[in-house]
């Protein structure tokens, strides 16, 4: 194609090197002091280590973290998990809590991929038995999974359906007879926020989003069979339902086209509403409006929609891996260990300054990770704390952690969301072949299953983070601890 | 895995119109320069439709002529590739080829953009990139010495 145009067309890498300052508190948090720019508020906290607080300097996502800062309302410091990398607005792996009175909602703290997430299964049939059949299992789930750039279900669901789906979530895919209930207890939110509103949302969002619905999608998505390799704390293993060989498999997907329709939409209207309001923004990507405002609070209807199409996406994908597993091993059990958001923001409960607070907690990039005793942890889970999953590469495998009571205190109940990039897809498609990936992993033993080879290039293990890094600094710091280390032996990407 | 090594050839700036993908960590960024705004955006256009990276391009099925409103010239440029990226994932439709178009920039909702485009049906065509959006962040208008120059991130 592009020998066509007759452009001028070229990649090149533009390094930036960050100089700001950044102070060591202890052995896994870093500082951006409120003293580095007159518009910060409050400071910006970095969870890290000594080589990570060097690596976040080789892009913008500290500055990006120090803008966060400067919006109003905040009701405490602003928060990079250490997967943190450079984004757009928020930086990913950010997290901000804002007063419900004074403070602000921004679509740039959410990002386009609302509710973006991961579900983790567990299979009653030991992943020895599975192995064997991988290339089998992951050809039908390939066959049954509409996936890849764009994806569209043959068979659409109508409009109606989509209504449902924005504003009951998954328990509309469950009603429908495509899930069990157990699936909802075990979903952030039961999979439906409330305060949805499909009537807070364009008719081009929900063009963009009705034949995507049940697929899932291209880039970083993927659905991964693999197995427990090892367990670091066996009494919350056990309550996760997770024991050495485990059969797994996590499912990552979020709101597809309708939740990108719903954050371009409402980044142009909370820019006009942060004029109206008056709010300086040092990036207008930042564009927020005030909660208790009508553009604040038509956008959080929205997102809160886009977010329930989410959880209805990866219940119906859920529906199809039970299909799919059934095709091939039989009589199988498969249950959802724990379903959470990664990209959203929630009205949430915090004891802030000695006094309990409710408050909008933007999560960028990161997970929820309440810790034991919360009424929001399923109750069987309550006492030992909300599983928080993090997937890594498609080599390295994932971790199930579980969130902390230090966390309530140090994060507003928040931890990672993966191993977070370090390469651009353009340098690690230029770096490495898909077909060389593909044959690396055949080698570890890990069947993939990809639309185009080229995806495979662009999510190359070498383009991320250390997992065990991101991870080491989340257990040490104790904003959640280590459960289970799942590696992978079967990965379908879109 | 090979370490990459950028480029050592410069874009050619004697070129009035063109456009270039440059690096970020997450995302792409496209830089687009033309002799004035309304050049720039055409040229915006071509590196959207490169970072969509459609293959093979079906053949252009007809001309369409893309008109967008915005508050100003930086929402003008968010929205134009918005509503590219837009009639790509719900339409299927992918444009080319942009030409005559017409810039009025004023205040309020008034700045306009009207683009004529070649019209192609992607239909079964795969398109290597999902592009979300396309981000205010670090969007940045240079004009010098006759010359119009944008640079967007996307998020992809």
């Amino acid at each position: 194609m592009r020998s066509r145009l007759s452009w001028t067309y070229r990649m090149r890498v533009m390094k930036i090197t960050w100089q700001g300052p950044l102070e060591r508190l202890d052995e896994y948090m870093w500082r951006i002091p409120r003293s580095y720019r007159p518009d910060m508020k409050r400071d910006a906290i970095i969870f890290t280590d000594e080589q990570g607080s060097e690596q976040v300097r080789v892009d913008e996502a500290p500055e990006q973290l120090a803008n966060v800062a400067c919006l109003p309302g905040l009701v405490g410091d602003v928060l990079a998990m250490p997967d943190m990398h450079w984004g757009y607005g928020f930086p990913i792996g950010g997290v901000a809590a804002t007063s419900m009175k004074e403070g602000v909602i921004s679509p740039g703290g959410v990002g386009y991929d609302i509710n973006c997430g991961v579900r983790l299964l567990r299979a009653d049939v030991p992943a020895d038995e599975a192995e064997g059949k991988m290339a089998q299992i992951m050809d039908v789930l390939f066959e049954e999974i509409p996936a890849g750039v764009g994806s569209e279900r043959q068979r659409g669901f109508g409009l109606q359906d989509l209504r449902r789906a924005l504003t009951e979530g998954a328990r509309w895919v469950v009603e429908a007879g495509f899930g069990e209930e157990a699936d909802l207890r075990h979903t952030e939110e039961e999979g439906c926020v409330r305060g949805a509103s499909a009537e807070a949302m364009s008719k081009r969002a929900m063009k963009r989003g009705l034949p995507q619905l049940g697929t899932l999608g291209g880039g970083n998505h993927f659905i991964e069979v693999g197995r427990v390799e090892e367990v670091f704390d066996r009494a919350v293993a056990r309550a996760f339902g997770l024991e050495v060989d485990t059969l797994t498999i996590i499912l990552h997907t979020g709101s597809r086209g309708l939740g990108h329709q719903v954050c371009s939409e409402y980044i142009d209207t909370t820019l006009k509403a942060s004029r109206k309001y008056g709010i300086d923004l040092p990036d207008p990507q930042l564009a927020c409006a005030p909660l208790r405002s009508s553009e604040g609070e038509a956008y959080l209807a929205a997102m809160n929609a886009a977010a329930n199409y989410a959880w209805a996406n990866r219940q119906i994908l859920t529906h199809l891996v039970r299909k799919s597993l059934e095709r091939v091993l039989g009589d199988v059990r498969v249950e959802t260990v724990y379903d959470q958001a990664h990209n959203i923001a929630k009205i949430e409960e915090h004891l802030i300054g000695g006094r309990r607070r409710k408050v909008c907690v933007h999560r960028k990039g990161a997970t929820r990770a309440f810790g034991p005793g919360r009424p929001e942890v399923p109750a069987s889970y309550r006492s030992v704390g909300q599983p928080v999953l993090v997937p890594g590469d498609m080599a390295s495998g994932s971790f199930v952690l579980v969130g902390t009571a230090k966390a309530m205190e140090l994060s507003y109940g928040s931890a990672c969301h993966g191993a977070g990039r370090s390469v651009s897809r353009g340098a690690a498609k230029r770096s490495i072949r898909g077909s060389a990936i593909r044959q690396e992993l055949a080698e570890r033993g890990i069947v993939v299953r990809a639309s185009r080879d080229v995806t495979l290039a662009e999510e190359a293990p070498a383009a991320y983070k250390s997992l065990d890094m991101v991870v080491e600094v989340i257990h040490g710091s104790g904003l959640a601890t280590k459960v289970a280390r799942i590696t992978p032996m079967g990965v379908m990407k879109g | 895995m090979t370490r990459w090594s950028p480029s050592p050839e410069l874009p050619d700036e004697k070129k009035t119109k063109g456009f270039e993908l440059l690096e970020h960590t997450a995302d792409v960024r496209i830089r687009a320069w033309g002799r004035d705004l309304a050049e720039a955006c055409e040229a915006l256009g071509e590196g959207l439709l490169a970072v969509l990276d459609p293959s093979p391009m079906p053949p252009a099925t007809g001309t369409s002529r893309i008109t967008v409103t915005a508050p100003d010239e930086r929402g003008l440029i968010v929205r134009w590739l918005n509503e590219l990226i837009y009639r790509c994932a719900a339409e299927g439709k992918l444009y080319s080829g942009f030409r005559n178009t017409r810039v009025s920039l004023g205040r309020g909702e008034s700045a306009q953009m009207s683009v004529e485009a070649s019209e192609h049906d992607a239909g079964e065509i795969w398109v290597g990139c999902e592009v979300k959006g396309a981000t205010y962040h670090g969007l940045s208008i240079v004009r010098r010495e006759g010359r119009c120059e944008i640079t967007v991130i996307l998020d992809i």
